[in-house]
């Protein structure tokens, strides 16, 4: 930037001498005018080439850096801008801090402009649910039911593109049985961050027997960080009744004491049981009804949740047993 | 019901799994896993072959592609070998350019006729004949270079119609061989 701001004054400081020696000069003849599109040129050329580079960068900038590392990384910057001249300095150092602010204004100015453009485009209301209240109310005499709410990729389906047979979809093994016996226990809601157009086909499809009450997609969502989260909150359900199953739950949901991690499904692993193997535990749910799911959840935390249920029954199993067994040995 | 409706439907590509196994207590429900990966859409994986509509797309626009870069490469070398010694940088680039551009275009665009006219006949024969085989590629060859050639009278036309026949039924055992024999 300043070289080109030296070369304009150099052009300028060319042309006043031109100027100087025609005037000295009455009898020669007029120049030619090759002067003035050579400086129009490469003032162009010199717009363009800043225009596009400006551009590339913020381009690069909005891909690589989030909003607030570019503020942060450009604070000094546009501090250095604005010239404070301190009491002690000399009238060059004036002269030369109030040269260099000039200088800067304008990619100072520039930078603040992709920062505001920059927060007005991402805080929108497109990174929040498109409401507070994604689901209806309950029914009266529905109070007491627990709120399943589903994943759809590796967790119910799997799909996948390949060069030979093109866009296929999969079915998890037992979803069907899956669905169809919790449905009797909980209401069931599919909360995925796929597009609606992908969505619908897929649950029309999948669940034949209406046991999905609820589909929520990507518009459900709430964006942060690059991603879609699954906010459970906004469901406008008791968050002590809420569950939330899916292969990849910890990461992809904003209340994680909600959640029940299950193992991330894909096609070739045909001898996945993990579904089905949630059915005692989820029904065990269902039947005793604990007030709030949230410390049960904690218990759990870190273990395979189904396995560890089955490990905890035959530990109660077994004392049952033995106190069965110790009331007989008195009597 | 499900249970009983799926076990009507594919009971032999299926195994018995009981979620309580590892707790004694009696059976309740026993569910039917499969034992193959299960499309959630069949009609996807029925599909064996393009659909029309990918068919033209591919045979016309990897026709007219090969052509023109196979016009546009024999043309440069036209316009190259043209040049006299007098001639200037700039009329030089433009002789080679004209040619290249010319001929690229004359000999995509008939090739891309050619794709055009074997994808509609193939994809008509393997709907009318209701499978997809060598039999209708060479067909559809043979009508190809039958059509193509119409006008310009019977023989011309027969002949045209033998040479796309036969090109097209070595295309098609090639690409067999190929898929048996080179390990990709």
């Amino acid at each position: 930037m300043s070289l080109g701001i030296l070369r304009s004054r150099a052009i300028s400081l060319a042309s006043k001498r031109f100027l100087c020696t025609n005037a000295a000069s009455a009898p020669l003849p007029p120049p030619p005018s090759a002067a003035s599109p050579s400086r129009w040129n490469f003032l162009k050329y010199a717009v363009v080439g800043a225009l596009t580079g400006g551009t590339a960068f913020a381009g690069y900038a909005s891909y690589a850096y989030s909003l607030e590392e570019v503020e942060e990384k450009t604070r000094s910057f546009r501090e250095s801008a604005k010239y404070a001249a301190g009491d002690g300095a000399t009238a060059l150092d004036k002269f030369q801090g109030l040269l260099y602010s000039t200088a800067m204004t304008v990619p100072a100015k520039a930078v603040e402009l992709y920062l505001d453009a920059r927060r007005l485009i991402e805080e929108q209301s497109y990174t929040e649910p498109y409401t507070d209240k994604l689901l209806p109310d309950l029914l009266p005499q529905e109070q007491h039911v627990f709120t399943l709410v589903l994943d759809l990729n590796e967790t119910l389906i799997h799909y996948i593109w390949t060069r030979d047979t093109g866009w296929q979809t999969f079915k998890r093994p037992g979803v069907d049985a899956f669905l169809e016996h919790l449905a009797q226990f909980y209401e069931i809601v599919v909360y995925t961050d796929e597009q609606n157009m992908f969505v619908d086909p897929v649950i029309e499809r999948l669940d034949t027997k209406h046991c999905i009450r609820y589909r929520l997609s990507r518009p459900a969502t709430k964006y942060q960080d690059g991603k879609h989260f699954r906010d459970l909150s906004k469901l406008n359900r008791n968050p002590g009744k809420v569950l939330y199953l899916s292969g990849h739950a910890l990461e992809s949901c904003l209340q994680p004491e909600n959640c029940l991690p299950i193992k991330a499904w894909q096609q070739q692993d045909i001898d996945d049981t993990a579904l089905l193997d949630f059915i005692p535990f989820l029904e065990f749910v269902a039947r005793s009804s604990p007030p709030d799911i949230r410390p049960v959840l904690a218990s759990y935390q870190g273990c395979d949740i189904p396995s560890e249920f089955i490990r905890r029954s035959k530990e109660h199993q077994r004392r049952m047993q033995e106190q069965k067994n110790r009331g007989r040995f008195w009597k | 019901m499900a249970d009983s409706s799926s076990n009507s439907k594919d009971h032999h590509n299926t195994r018995v799994y009981h979620p309580y196994q590892d707790l004694n207590v009696p059976i309740q429900k026993l569910y039917n896993l499969p034992t193959a990966p299960e499309h959630l859409f069949p009609e996807e994986a029925a599909r064996t072959h393009r659909s029309w509509g990918d068919n033209l797309q591919y045979y016309t626009g990897s026709g007219y592609l090969a052509g023109a870069i196979t016009g546009a490469a024999r043309g440069t070398v036209q316009g190259l070998r043209e040049a006299e010694s007098a001639d200037s940088l700039k009329i030089r680039l433009n002789r080679v350019l004209n040619s290249g551009g010319l001929a690229g275009r004359r000999l995509g665009n008939s090739l891309g006729v050619v794709g055009l006219i074997f994808a509609g006949l193939e994809s008509g024969m393997t709907h009318l004949r209701g499978t997809d085989d060598l039999v209708n590629s060479a067909v559809a060859g043979l009508g190809t270079g039958a059509l193509y050639r119409a006008a310009a009278g019977p023989q011309s036309a027969a002949i045209a119609g033998a040479i796309g026949g036969i090109a097209a039924a070595a295309a098609v055992a090639g690409k067999q061989a190929l898929k048996r024999y080179v390990p990709i």
